[in-house]
């Protein structure tokens, strides 16, 4: 087992150094001296970004706990028409992008959008334009809400279907009404959960670049593509990707200390819920909110996409759409594939070790997970020159720097499902093997690897919808001429071609939901 | 002495869990330990299966020591058996393919009559195709029985066998199990809290501890 522990030690030690050295490098050019356009940015565009940032992220993030945080507190505790399908269908909003989702409201919500021309021809209202305005930062706040709500939803069913019962059926028996003990036993209960996917939502919104970019919103995201791609001002453009490190960073520390898993003081044993039956105008008003929620979030962007592609399938050339789809599946198939290999050598490590540098290892894993796209980009590139200063390689944007870039950022994702199942797994089935004879690695192979299967296929389901629907890592480190539908769907978009992106997008959509599928069956399987 | 451990030594998190420990076991015997919670008894049996490595000491079994400060022989190499306390039956599997995995490489044809053999021997023939989780609990220990004696250990070690089973079962179970070691002619170690148990089913008691 020695040997087996060195091996997956050396190998994780190797990945770890590589990701370290990528930070470091990038972060030495911090102290240099500042170029002239930094002034300018210091002075004039940084305070719009932070306070654009920080509202953006708040209020989106806020208002999609609160929608998934109530959603999953419905499920769990009341039993009503449709629940079990209902249940099922409030985590699918996830299968959509966001910036996809701000097309499509921007674009229906116009004046040539569905809304207003089926107002004004078909039923001859008088239609104020003026109606339909809204803010960029409006229109953000709605599309990140409705698509980033199910990580509440999913981090807060599955911790009170676990934990609450015992708790919500004490609370009952000592007289407590409804909305008292949703307000005095749930939502103090379900706070670590519903915070841990707040972070969720906090740090994709932060991350996000196809929503702001297409809003035309002052963010960081968007400035720092400006000071990189337009300026050409690499120094300013990682000073402000290294202030979003500082929000991200405050962000985790904040749910590290939200979290305290035994601050609560689960229950020994646990017990299932009995759910309330909802009759009459409560069941009516809680199926009529759900509807709402999923009409919003999941039929309208589907619907006015399935009617685009009507009109734009004559245009679509399909040789090239089929090249971008065999791009978009190769990539998202690699990198998935890379990221569970090497996602399975570091859990590895830090399941046979408890030394610090095992620890160590699995969180500077985690790392690249809440580093926005754009920033993990500009330390690839960094990195890939401090390369070529030793040993000439081509620092051209290739696709061997795509899927190093993609790995970096989403080695986190894959890693945490496959650390968390073998958490579960545990070591005694290994143990047992080895006792019979098989050493770590046969063990490792016909043992715990067949009751990891969901939680590999978790990881690469995941990891790959994420992959398929990334923009600004694929947008600034593929090679020229190399199209995914990701990249198709925001050229279109950015061409205010937008009925032309329906095909791209529904796929999109299509395959990550159907993943999202599989995925979710397993979830309620444990829930359950 | 065919397992002999001298002054056995570990320890966890700067933790003395087993300070120089010292037994000798005869082939072929049944030798329980007891000892309280706590007392390091489950840990002995990590440690005597090659799971945890001790500080200091050395053993020996069969004449060939596995450990002293020069040499560790691994888990996979010693021919321990170790039925865990919960039984560790691998889930994805069903009961026969459990005892069929501790089978050494082996034609098909003698896998097959090793596991038939087993299987006869702990009552478990019609339930072969089962999975662990349609079990029930004695079931579940029977096989965990079968698949270490499958590896014809020379050694079995047995983890608080009874904690999981009713009286009526565990009474049954202790008068079974002293009858298929004996007739396998296997050399055993119980770690148990129950003095009845020991009594029962030892041929020598050893208190942890004491």
């Amino acid at each position: 087992m020695k040997d087996w522990k060195s091996f997956f030690g050396v190998s994780s030690i190797v990945w770890i150094l590589l990701i370290l050295f990528v930070f470091t490098e990038a972060f030495a050019r911090l102290f240099a001296v500042p170029s002239e356009l930094w002034d300018h940015i210091y002075n004039f565009v940084l305070s719009d970004v932070i306070n654009n940032t920080l509202l953006l992220v708040l209020l989106s993030s806020f208002l999609a706990s609160m929608i998934g945080f109530l959603a999953a507190y419905i499920v769990v505790v009341y039993d009503f028409k449709g629940r079990k399908i209902f249940s099922f269908l409030l985590y699918l909003p996830l299968a959509i992008p966001p910036y996809i989702a701000s097309y499509i409201y921007s674009h229906m919500l116009g004046y040539t959008g569905i809304l207003q021309s089926f107002l004004r021809n078909q039923l001859n209202l008088p239609v104020n334009p003026a109606w339909f305005t809204y803010s960029s930062m409006q229109m953000g706040i709605f599309v990140f809400t409705i698509t980033l709500f199910p990580y509440v939803y999913i981090t807060s069913k599955g911790y009170m279907q676990k934990y609450l019962g015992n708790y919500l059926e004490t609370a009952r028996t000592l007289q407590h009404g409804h909305l008292n003990i949703l307000r005095t036993i749930a939502l103090p209960l379900a706070t670590p959960a519903i915070f841990a996917g707040f972070t969720l939502i906090a740090l994709e919104v932060l991350s996000d670049f196809g929503v702001v970019m297409y809003l035309n919103i002052p963010a960081f995201s968007t400035a720092i593509y400006r000071s990189w791609i337009s300026l050409g001002d690499f120094d300013s453009a990682l000073r402000l990707s290294a202030i979003l490190m500082i929000f991200v960073i405050t962000l985790l520390l904040i749910q590290h200390v939200l979290r305290k898993p035994r601050s609560v003081g689960m229950p020994v044993r646990i017990r299932s819920l009995t759910r309330i039956r909802l009759r009459g105008i409560r069941e009516k008003l809680v199926i009529t909110c759900f509807v709402l929620v999923l009409f919003v979030s999941l039929f309208i962007p589907v619907t006015q996409l399935l009617l685009w592609s009507g009109v734009s399938y004559a245009n679509i050339r399909w040789s090239e759409f089929g090249q971008m789809l065999t791009n978009t599946l190769m990539l998202s198939t690699l990198v998935s594939v890379a990221i569970l290999l090497i996602a399975v050598l570091i859990a590895n490590y830090t399941r046979l070790s408890n030394s610090w540098l095992a620890v160590l290892s699995s969180k500077i894993t985690l790392l690249g997970y809440s580093i926005p796209g754009s920033v993990v980009a500009m330390l690839v590139i960094f990195f890939f020159i401090a390369v070529k200063e030793v040993v000439y390689i081509n620092t051209q944007t290739t696709l061997t720097m795509l899927g190093f870039g993609l790995i970096l950022r989403y080695l986190g994702l894959g890693y945490q499902n496959i650390e968390s199942g073998m958490r579960k797994v545990g070591m005694k089935f290994n143990e047992a093997s080895r006792l019979l004879g098989k050493n770590y690695g046969q063990s490792f192979i016909r043992v715990d690897l067949p009751l990891l299967l969901p939680s590999l296929f978790a990881g690469f389901a995941l990891v790959f919808i994420d992959v398929i629907k990334e923009l600004p890592l694929t947008l600034n480190l593929r090679p020229f001429n190399y199209h995914t539908l990701a990249t198709q769907v925001y050229q279109y978009a950015s061409d205010e071609r937008i009925v032309e992106s329906a095909i791209p997008s529904l796929v999109i959509i299509m395959i990550s939901a159907l993943l999202l599928w599989q995925v979710i069956r397993w979830i309620i399987k444990e829930d359950n | 002495m065919y397992l002999t451990l001298n002054d056995l030594t570990f320890q966890y998190d700067n933790q003395q869990v087993i300070q120089s420990f010292s037994c000798a076991i005869e082939k072929g015997s049944i030798t329980a330990i007891i000892g309280s919670s706590g007392s390091g008894k489950s840990t002995l049996l990590r440690l005597i299966s090659g799971l945890e490595k001790p500080v200091e000491g050395s053993m020996t079994l069969d004449n060939k020591v596995i450990f002293d400060p020069h040499q560790f022989t691994e888990a996979h190499l010693r021919q321990v058996g170790l039925v865990f306390q919960d039984y560790a039956l691998f889930p994805h599997l069903t009961v026969r393919k459990n005892i069929e995995y501790g089978v050494r490489n082996s034609s098909k044809e003698t896998k097959k009559d090793v596991v038939d053999r087993l299987l006869r021997m702990v009552e478990l023939m019609e339930d072969a195709d089962k999975y662990p989780s349609q079990c029930s609990g004695g079931m579940q220990q029977r096989v965990a029985i079968a698949r270490a004696l499958a590896n014809q250990p020379k050694l079995l070690l047995l983890d608080e066998p009874f904690s999981n089973l009713d009286q009526q079962l565990k009474e049954r179970m202790r008068i079974l199990m002293k009858l298929w070691f004996k007739e396998q002619g296997v050399t055993v170690i119980i770690v148990t809290h129950d003095h009845q148990d020991a009594a029962m089913l030892a041929d020598q008691i050893i208190e942890l501890g004491a």
